[in-house]
């Protein structure tokens, strides 16, 4: 079984938002709901001082806190590393939301547009799959890696079984892949460049990893 | 410094009246329990005590953000502290009505047998109840202001001690409404001043060793303290919390107290009316404080 992971190479990233709004398109998500944001800080003193930017979103934790303080089983993990959400189960009392080291996950507050009048026909379509009231967080675009796999597709390698941000991202910063097989691009890439998690005294162990700047 | 927003206020009243209703059931079954004689001191807090803690559950599940599956919060109690606080809320509620259907229907013929277990199963479970809710918050890793022991103590202390305010602003109006003919106010008045005093006592030195604990801590929580003693909710901490809800009612019951033989029993009713309003208001601000400043450490 495979287990899913990033690696998002700081080095590369150039603050775009190119992934965030790739998120959003691919999953339909509302005004102030981002499954993956950027975080855009400054360091130093002038004269001497540098902007960073730092992509976040879950981080797929092999011990994420929002499972176990799930009270009905809505958070779960899957086999193969990927954190979900049943939407059906989650009764949206926000717990996991609370245990989150990374607020990595909103709340789905109600259905609202981008344009002033009414939903437009993307909205509508793609809001469907949503559901009022309950918590929810990037889900390493599950269903579009699933399809893919479904197709003999390759997760990482090929497009189509891949998560939007990655193929948004124009520098390549994002990498996703299979953590077990140690010959995959996003192995060796944490191997070489000496990846590291966010939040390691947290004890979460996240699949999605940092190469330095 | 930003504010916690993912619970709000709702929870806010939520741990403060499932505390309060449990602290005042828990006066009340102690008192009976030791034999005390005052039937209004043992009984306000049985009658009060299940309706609030159900009222706070209510509550919660309004803030829900899919109330109708309120059910879904039972299911993994091997897990989820919210689960097992649940279960423990629910069986304290049943526990609570069950004391409260026997007092009214079957009245003298309860024996005093019967009684004393309920009681116990009763002060039991209202111990669960105000630690858990001190218990939810002091499990989140995350948030280090609150991943401390010394929350569920606190929550206790704060809950024993407003539900003994509630018994004292109860206790008052039943006095002001029997003038004369409640000969047993007094001395239960004595009672309920002395205890929580001693609560009071307790909880400011609780509050203080939490303080203390998050200044020294590297994890990013002595901001939350640092916000909570000098930020924007400086005054609701300072004045709210501490002189409202600690110093003004044990200056009260002081003065009530030490005027034993000087002051009326209207007079020491109208100040436990006083005391316990203030206790009241300063356990829902110490709920809302300690909330409002849990926040993560921030990612950058």
């Amino acid at each position: 079984m495979a287990k899913y992971g990033m690696a998002i190479d700081l080095k590369r990233c150039i603050g775009c938002h190119a992934c965030t709004v790739a998120c959003k398109a691919e999953n339909a998500l509302p005004p102030e709901i981002k499954w993956t944001r950027v975080l855009d800080y400054t360091t130093g003193k002038y004269p001497n001082v540098s902007r960073s930017f730092l992509p976040v979103m879950c981080q797929h934790c092999e011990d994420g806190p929002c499972v176990g303080v799930c009270p009905s089983g809505a958070t779960s993990k899957r086999a193969d590393g990927i954190v979900t959400v049943d939407y059906d189960k989650c009764i949206g009392c926000r717990y996991c939301m609370v245990a989150c080291p990374y607020n990595a996950r909103y709340s789905y507050k109600e259905t609202s547009s981008y344009f002033a009048l009414a939903l437009t026909p993307p909205e509508e379509q793609g809001y469907q799959n949503h559901q009022v009231g309950t918590v929810e967080k990037c889900i390493f675009c599950a269903p579009r890696v699933d399809a893919g796999i479904k197709q003999g597709l390759t997760p990482g390698v090929d497009w189509e079984a891949t998560p939007a941000c990655v193929n948004a991202c124009p520098t390549g910063a994002r990498v996703f892949g299979d953590l077990d097989d140690p010959g995959s691009e996003v192995s060796k890439l944490i191997v070489s460049r000496h990846g590291y998690v966010l939040r390691p005294e947290m004890n979460t162990k996240p699949s999605v990893y940092y190469l330095p700047a | 410094m930003p504010l916690q927003v993912i619970w709000g206020g709702l929870i806010a009243w939520y741990l403060f009246l499932a505390g309060l209703g449990a602290g005042a059931y828990f006066g009340s079954a102690l008192a009976n329990y030791l034999g005390k004689e005052d039937k209004a001191l043992t009984r306000i807090g049985i009658f009060f005590g299940a309706p609030l803690v159900l009222l706070a559950s209510l509550l919660l599940i309004t803030d829900l953000g899919v109330p109708l599956r309120f059910l879904g919060a039972f299911l993994r109690p091997g897990s989820s502290m919210i689960s097992i606080g649940t279960f423990i809320i629910s069986i304290f509620i049943i526990v609570g009505f069950i004391h409260i259907a026997l007092l009214l229907f079957s009245g003298s013929k309860l024996s005093r047998g019967t009684e004393k277990a309920l009681e116990l199963i009763g002060m039991i479970f209202a111990v669960a109840t105000a630690l858990y809710t001190g218990v939810l918050l002091g499990v989140v890793k995350a948030i280090p202001f609150w991943n401390t022991p010394i929350l569920p103590i606190l929550f206790l202390v704060s809950a024993l001690s407003t539900g003994v305010g509630l018994l004292i602003l109860v206790r008052a109006i039943y006095r002001l409404a029997r003038g004369a003919k409640d000969a047993q106010a007094l001395a239960s008045f004595r009672v309920m001043e002395k205890s929580d005093m001693v609560l009071i006592g307790v909880e400011a030195l609780a509050l203080l060793f939490l303080f203390v604990v998050m200044f020294g801590s590297t994890t990013g929580a002595a901001e939350s303290a640092v916000f909570l003693l000098a930020g924007s909710y400086a005054v609701v901490f300072w004045f709210g919390v501490v002189v409202v809800g600690l110093i003004l009612p044990l200056a009260l019951e002081a003065l009530s107290e030490s005027g034993e033989r000087t002051l009326s029993v209207t007079a020491i009713s109208g100040i436990g009316i006083v005391s316990g309003i203030c206790l009241l208001i300063g356990g829902l601000l110490l709920r809302y404080s300690i909330l409002v400043a849990g926040l993560t450490r921030p990612l950058t």
